[in-house]
């Protein structure tokens, strides 16, 4: 009964959002107040439908109610109850859901949180984003649905595919939605500052704040994918360039773009029209990553779909939203007036010249991406694009980027002066020369890590130089310093934490390099070296899991005759699905890591085992959470948090406070 | 994770490569053991084309032209730069180069934009003095720098260089503020 209130709540959710796409528009045309109201209680109920209907789901599959194709096709009645819930999003229907879900999450926190902006904006961008809730919700009900019966349950279902019942799963497609779909609300604020033709300041103020959001959840997805990957794929890589990824890439790109120039259309009025474009870009890559995935365009563990009617619904749904915004554009993009003027050396050019390469890395990704796919439907040859296309584009663009960081934070706005910049960080420069010499005389190893850790160490460096100043410029004393800390507005210390986790993340790309593997048959008993350990394969145990017979290679790792840590690594049999997935053994040392990975474990306990010592290689995803961690400090900041301003002065008004 | 291609590939990778020292590369192991396990049992009665071409003292060149002859392009995974994939290899450059080209033209605008709209009364007769303080009065008619309209912004571009421009701009900025 549930599942079809579940169902009948989507078909609720779908007409809502019909309604709530045209009234808004039409209030805000004619200024009716009362139908540009209805906006906002629209989005909260649209978002309690989607909710509840993601609830039944859930529910269906926690109690395995196998009448549902769904959960016959995806759960198993002994899948821990962990992987019940997150199996639900863990499928081509299910992750649908959890799309729509986030999007009608994104349109209730704009109706509960910016009471204060301008009502027809706010209106507008409900309204826009009722057009993609409507959209996605038309898909799912006609080509996905998630509660499709059947005539006959059976007694047992399939399970769910053993490479997604890892805690991974749990964590990385929400966080990934939430950026990826969170971008829809910058589309929406785009598209609805078009529709008024409002372009100004007060875009920029209420759309900094959401594509924050966005970008700090993108950033945590895909990290977690990318550790989820390290670990579970069982050969130690975390970045394959798959196409995939490179879905996840391109909107990061775009929003780590769109961060830096609303700061300049905030600030300096200037870059309006960039803005916009970048606004509506950084979703329609989310789409066309949403189609990637979900279409069945490419075969890979997450395109489920394989139905054509699925793919060509959404890349209906990509081009009229993608088409008809920019035909918006191209039709009220002439009109803007020109904004704020800057000499090219300033912040301002700074950031555009951080747009022009960010831009330019987006589009060599999607090219890679997407050519061999154009290739074959054009002339039906056949092409790869593989990872050392994307090393010798990709990199050659970002390395010109780092150098440029921690320029563009010292730059002032309107007016600069290179030199004096660089006098500011020729400590960090001449740091990270001798961090590099010492590097190359301890450690040797290949030029490119060497090079790479010299570039991350000044991006490190450089990033603090700004705050450095500000805080211990001129007499150091700790009361002085933590008054002048105090006085700071935290989105300083938000972009140096950020560019500064970006170096963090190169320097533990770099240290690749210094890595050590070894491929090799062990037998219990047996010694290996690695790197600075030793590993000593005891025996192989075999366990059982909830739904899963493993066999576990235990390992002891010593380091200089004492024992560091023990290790399991193992090969799982999952039998409802007669699939294996090998389960590596990882122990974080310091920031480096030991792993392994075992497979063919012969009757005699003899197994293939693959070995690494990753030196440094936990700060690839620690200069992640580093990132994230800065975005959270900005979007703690005063000034992103929209509307207080606002509200004090309103407030203060009817009384003005007496000097003092 | 892998695509299917990219996985029948590597498995391809693996058939031509099962003796050397280094044959089977981390990030050629596929993420299914079992499948592993059969890609493995293959190879293992394949010849191993890349072996028998570097034992035979081929160079790098030779071996992957002769790999390109058998399987075609679809074998590399770096494609070659040919009439197929120009646009690939060359889309950076040429995205650089657009990106680089709209923001040139948009900085013009704005600056003949600026100078023609935002310039007071004052500004103009500090842009005047300015001007005549660079000498540029004698070979510039007074009648073409009367600072309205475009027309004659553009005369007045023509005959300054961008750097002069530059500094007036910045000149009548730092008056604004101050």
């Amino acid at each position: 009964m549930i599942v079809e209130t579940g169902h009948y709540a989507l078909v609720l959710a779908l007409a809502l959002a019909l309604a709530n796409s045209i009234l808004p528009v039409w209030g805000s045309t004619t200024a009716d107040r009362r139908l540009m109201a209805v906006a906002p209680p629209a989005a909260l109920t649209g978002f309690c439908l989607v909710a509840y209907a993601y609830v039944a789901l859930t529910v269906a599959h926690v109690v395995s109610d196998f009448s549902l194709v769904n959960v016959v096709e995806n759960s198993h009645s002994a899948k821990p109850l962990i992987y019940k819930i997150t199996g639900v999003w863990g499928n081509h229907e299910g992750s649908m859901l959890l799309w729509v879900l986030v999007l009608s999450l994104f349109a209730a926190a704009v109706a509960l949180f910016s009471r204060s902006m301008p009502e027809d904006l706010r209106a507008n961008v409900l309204a826009v984003q009722s057009w993609i809730a409507a959209a996605f919700l038309l898909f799912i009900l006609l080509t996905s649905n998630p509660f499709a019966r059947l005539a006959e349950a059976p007694a047992e279902g399939n399970d769910l595919n053993p490479l997604l019942q890892d805690p991974g799963l749990a964590i990385h497609p929400p966080l990934l939605y939430l950026g990826y779909v969170g971008l829809s609300i910058t589309y929406s604020f785009a598209a609805a500052a078009l529709i008024s033709g409002r372009i100004d300041t007060v875009f920029a103020r209420f759309v900094r704040p959401w594509t924050l959001i966005a970008w700090i959840s993108l950033t945590l997805g895909i990290a977690m994918g990318s550790y989820w990957a390290y670990y579970t794929l069982g050969w130690g890589g975390f970045w394959f360039w798959d196409p995939v990824e490179n879905a996840s890439l391109m909107p990061w790109l775009a929003a780590t773009a769109l961060l830096h120039c609303t700061a300049v259309m905030e600030k300096r009025e200037a870059l309006k029209i960039w803005t916009i474009f970048l606004a509506i870009l950084a979703f329609s890559l989310s789409l066309v990553g949403t189609f990637l995935v979900r279409s069945g365009v490419l075969t890979s563990v997450h395109s489920f779909a394989s139905d054509p009617m699925r793919g060509v619904f959404i890349l209906l749904i990509l081009v009229i939203f993608i088409g008809g915004s920019f035909a918006l554009f191209a039709l009220r993009a002439g009109g803007l007036k020109q904004g704020g003027l800057f000499a090219p050396v300033s912040r301002e050019g700074a950031i555009v010249l951080n747009n022009l390469i960010l831009t330019t890395c987006c589009a060599t990704v999607f090219t890679g991406t997407l050519y061999p796919l154009a290739l074959e439907a054009v002339t039906g040859e056949k092409l790869s694009v593989g990872a050392p296309f994307f090393n010798l584009t990709f990199v050659p663009l970002f390395i010109p980027l780092f150098i440029l960081m921690p320029f563009g934070q010292l730059l002032p706005w309107k007016r600069g002066d290179v030199l004096g910049v660089a006098q500011r960080l020729a400590a960090a420069f001449g740091a990270a020369l001798i961090f590099m010499a010492v590097l190359a005389a301890w450690r040797g190893g290949p030029a490119v890590s060497v090079i790479l850790s010299g570039v991350a160490f000044y991006v490190i460096a450089g990033s603090f130089v700004d705050l450095g100043r500000r805080l211990f410029g001129g007499g150091i004393s700790a009361g002085i310093v933590s008054q002048r800390a105090r006085g700071l507005p935290r989105h300083t210390f938000g972009t140096a934490f950020a560019h500064a986790g970006l170096g963090v993340t190169l320097l533990g790309l770099a240290a690749t390099g210094w890595g050590v593997e070894k491929i090799t048959a062990l037998k219990p008993g047996d010694r290996v070296e690695i790197g600075p350990y030793e590993l000593s394969f005891e025996s192989v145990v075999p366990r059982n899991g909830p739904n899963y017979s493993e066999l576990v290679g235990r390992t002891v790792i010593r380091a200089k005759g004492a024992v560091a840590t023990t290790i399991e690594p193992a090969t799982r049999f999952y039998p409802a699905r007669g699939m294996n997935r090998s389960e590596a053994g990882i122990a974080t040392l310091g920031l480096g890591q030991v792993y392994m990975s075992i497979a063919d474990v012969a009757p005699n306990g003899v197994v293939n085992a693959r070995i690494y010592w990753k030196p440094l290689v936990a700060l690839i995803w620690i200069g992640a959470l580093i990132m994230a961690f800065g975005g959270c400090l900005s979007l703690s900041d005063r000034s992103f948090r929209v509307g207080i301003a606002r509200r004090a002065r309103k407030a203060q008004a009817p009384s003005p406070q007496p000097a003092e | 994770m892998m695509m299917a291609a990219r996985g029948i590939f590597l498995a391809c990778l693996l058939f031509l490569a099962p003796f050397t020292a280094r044959a089977v590369q981390p990030d050629e192991i596929m993420a299914d053991p079992r499948l592993e396990a059969r890609a493995r049992a293959l190879s293992a009665e394949l010849r191993c084309m890349v072996c028998e071409r570097l034992q035979a003292g081929d160079s790098d060149d030779q071996i992957r032209a002769f790999l390109v002859r058998r399987y075609g392009d679809f074998i590399l995974l770096r494609p070659p730069f040919t009439l197929e994939t120009w646009l690939l290899w060359g889309a950076p450059f040429l995205v650089l180069l657009a990106g680089g080209c709209i923001i040139l033209i948009a900085r013009r605008r704005q600056q003949s934009f600026a100078l023609a709209n935002f310039l007071s009364e004052a500004e103009r007769a500090k842009l005047d003095s300015l001007l005549a303080r660079m000498d540029l009065e004698a070979a510039a008619p007074a009648a073409n720098l009367c600072w309205k309209g475009s027309d004659s912004v553009r005369a007045f571009r023509l005959r300054l260089s961008k750097h002069e421009i530059h500094l007036f701009e910045m000149e009548i900025l730092h008056d604004r503020k101050t």
